[in-house]
């Protein structure tokens, strides 16, 4: 027995309980779904689950691993702080993110058989452009002129730093992710938005990494009597707060970019706003730092630092889910409209990574668990295909 | 028909790129990268400095004697109290920063203007509010500025700064005091021993110590930071401190070039 979706019409099996054309909730008639997340259903978008927000391909085949992942790249680092490996500790924690990302890509095949333009343009041009960064920013924001004592106060050069930093990284952290994005290999918001996130904390670290030259050169391999807290409070910052914000304004930025549905990203006006408004995030994040840094000290300032960077990163990564799950959504309702398939739409036999069921011809999404088809990793993808091939 | 996700998959396709790795492997992957990796970061920031002969690292040890004792007058370590590295923040010890009414004049000779040591160019003035209202100005060398604060730094290279502040403890307690202030700014502080030296009869004790350490940017970056500081206690009482600092590259001979001419201004 069969039964039509109410949003867009496509023929449904009366058991299902998602449109596999627009993945509408057909049991609550809710096309918004947000209790159901289209990266992964059994969370809500309101969620924050930091591996299904920016590793969204992730979620479906290895729904466990890259968080054990994540919390190994982050743990590791504050492990051999703890062991008085603070210079080790400190680059670690710079690069753990980034390296993340490439065995993300890799056990996804997010690049598509083709690592040479995703490594070099998302990683290693990202991670130069950081360099450059934090090299600008030395030579425009000297020290000069703050006193030891009150060199930390929320005065103008805080302000100033902190609108050259946000500009840098917004204006450059971007360069490599938008001009992938303009290839149709890599057209739509999903893409975007992962290598612009990964983009994002590969130029964080050029900038740690630069900024920290110095003190990683002239450091002992170890130190006795280093002063651990204090070193994990900040390994937390450069290790997970930076890359995961700076990602995620950059990301929010480039999956503007790429827009909703399928074709070369465009510079348009949700793109300007979208850009204004990770400018505004990132200064906010920074200035809020220098501010707290002036207003409390000691411990007080480290836990008052680590919890405005939660807040600003649980923000942006519910912003992330929010824009994600609608675009996924969206691009679907509006292939429906049109009468046209998107380029993701499961073709033949195919099955959801996410459930193991059988996904319809042309689904955009599961009919049984809801998870959308274009959140599949190519990987997946392949898979069923080398499958049907094989049989 | 339906497949479970798990069910194992044949080989890729000819000429795909990816071959599914374990979860074990993966994790196992990605935890010797990021270490092998930082090594490396470590590694060849230390290759990098050594090949450039950048100035060694100003984190001092507690035994290693101060460098710039050549260029120093002659100084007694055993009139001086040793002080103990005191890694006490901020939070558990607070510190009143409130400059009392400057004595510089009590506490200090005149500043030496005509012959500035270190062989530097004497350009603007530092004005300093004496305790009677009047002030009296120390000279900077070229390319230095005062500031609103009454403190001083370099425009241009060397990238330095003057924290100049007076205090109603006695000396001993000044140097604990903003030894701990310094413990809970920088990171990973250290700073060789105090030592003392009588300078002037307005003085009844004078002590320097350098240090270096860390510290951390609100953008995340953290830079090396190293310093002198002079404390000097008047008859009065009066502690005045002069932390001499910066967390730019400057040479040894720049570095003790204005350490010699710093010190000449504050009577040492």
């Amino acid at each position: 027995m069969s039964t039509s979706c109410p949003n867009c019409g496509a023929s449904t099996a009366t058991l299902h309980r998602f449109c596999w054309r627009c993945g509408t909730d057909l049991l609550r008639n809710d096309k918004k779904r947000i209790s159901q997340y289209a990266v992964h259903p059994g969370e809500s978008v309101n969620s924050l689950n930091v591996v299904t927000s920016i590793m969204p391909q992730a979620s479906g085949d290895a729904p466990q691993v890259f968080r054990f992942a994540l919390i190994a790249a982050v743990g590791v680092p504050l492990l051999l702080a703890i062991f008085g490996f603070v210079a080790v500790a400190l680059a670690t924690a710079a690069v753990s993110v980034p390296v993340l990302y490439l065995f993300y890509f890799y056990d996804t095949n997010e690049w598509d058989d083709a690592p040479g333009p995703v490594i070099g343009l998302v990683v290693g041009a990202s991670a130069l452009l950081g360099v450059v960064s934090a090299q600008v920013q030395s030579w425009l924001v000297k020290p000069a002129g703050r006193s030891l004592v009150d060199g930390y106060a929320f005065d103008r050069l805080t302000l100033v730093s902190s609108l050259i930093g946000a500009v840098l990284a917004v204006a450059l952290a971007q360069v490599g992710p938008v001009t992938l994005a303009r290839r149709p290999k890599f057209d739509d918001l999903i893409d975007g938005l992962t290598f612009g996130v990964a983009a994002g904390s590969s130029f964080a670290a050029g900038e740690t990494l630069t900024a920290s030259w110095k003190y990683l050169a002239n450091s002992p391999l170890r130190i006795d009597d280093a002063e651990t807290m204090r070193w994990i409070a900040d390994l937390l910052q450069v290790g997970l707060f930076k890359p995961l914000i700076v990602g995620a304004v950059v990301g929010l930025v480039v999956a503007a970019f790429s827009g909703v549905g399928e074709g070369p990203g465009r510079f348009t006006y949700s793109y300007l706003t979208t850009s204004l408004l990770a400018l505004v995030l990132l200064f906010l994040w920074y200035a809020g730092n220098g501010a707290l840094a002036g207003i409390a000290n000691g411990s007080t300032r480290v836990v008052a630092s680590l919890a405005w960077s939660l807040v600003v990163a649980g923000y942006l990564i519910l912003r992330l889910r929010v824009v994600m799950h609608t675009a996924l959504i969206e691009a679907a309702a509006e292939a429906a409209a049109r009468g046209s398939s998107l380029k993701s739409a499961n073709i033949g036999v195919g099955y959801c990574p996410e459930c193991g069921v059988a996904l319809i011809d042309g689904a955009n999404f599961c009919s049984t668990c809801g998870t959308s088809v274009r959140a599949h990793s190519r990987t997946a993808r392949k898979d069923i295909i080398t499958e049907r091939t094989a049989s | 028909m339906n497949q479970p996700a798990s069910t194992p998959t044949p080989a890729s396709a000819p000429g795909t790129l990816n071959v599914r790795v374990n979860p074990q492997a993966l994790i196992g992957g990605i935890v010797v990268a990021v270490v092998l990796l930082g090594f490396g970061f470590k590694l060849g920031a230390k290759g990098s400095a050594d090949a450039t002969d950048a100035p060694p690292a100003q984190v001092l040890d507690e035994e290693q004697p101060a460098t710039l004792d050549e260029d120093l007058p002659a100084l007694d370590p055993a009139q001086g109290p040793e002080i103990a590295p005191t890694p006490t923040t901020l939070a558990e010890t607070p510190i009143e920063l409130d400059p009392v009414v400057t004595t510089v004049a009590e506490t200090m000779p005149p500043p030496v203007t005509d012959e500035p040591s270190g062989g530097l160019e004497v350009g603007s003035s530092l004005p300093v509010v004496l305790a009677d209202g009047s002030t009296i100005d120390v000279p900077l060398p070229e390319g230095w500025v005062a500031d609103e604060n009454g403190n001083a730094h370099s425009e241009g290279p060397p990238w330095m700064n003057v924290f100049i502040a007076n205090f109603n403890w006695g000396h001993e307690e000044a140097i604990t005091k903003y030894l701990d202030y310094l413990a809970g700014e920088v990171k990973d502080f250290d700073h060789s021993k105090s030592q003392s030296v009588t300078v002037s009869p307005n003085i009844v004790a004078f002590s320097y110590f350098q240090y270096g350490g860390t510290v951390q940017w609100s953008n995340g970056g953290s830079r090396a930071v190293y310093g002198f500081v002079q404390i000097g206690t008047g008859t009065n009482g009066t502690t005045t401190i002069v932390d001499w600092w910066s967390d730019s590259d400057v040479t040894d001979e720049v570095a003790r070039s204005h350490f010699k001419y710093f010190a000449a201004q504050f009577g040492v």
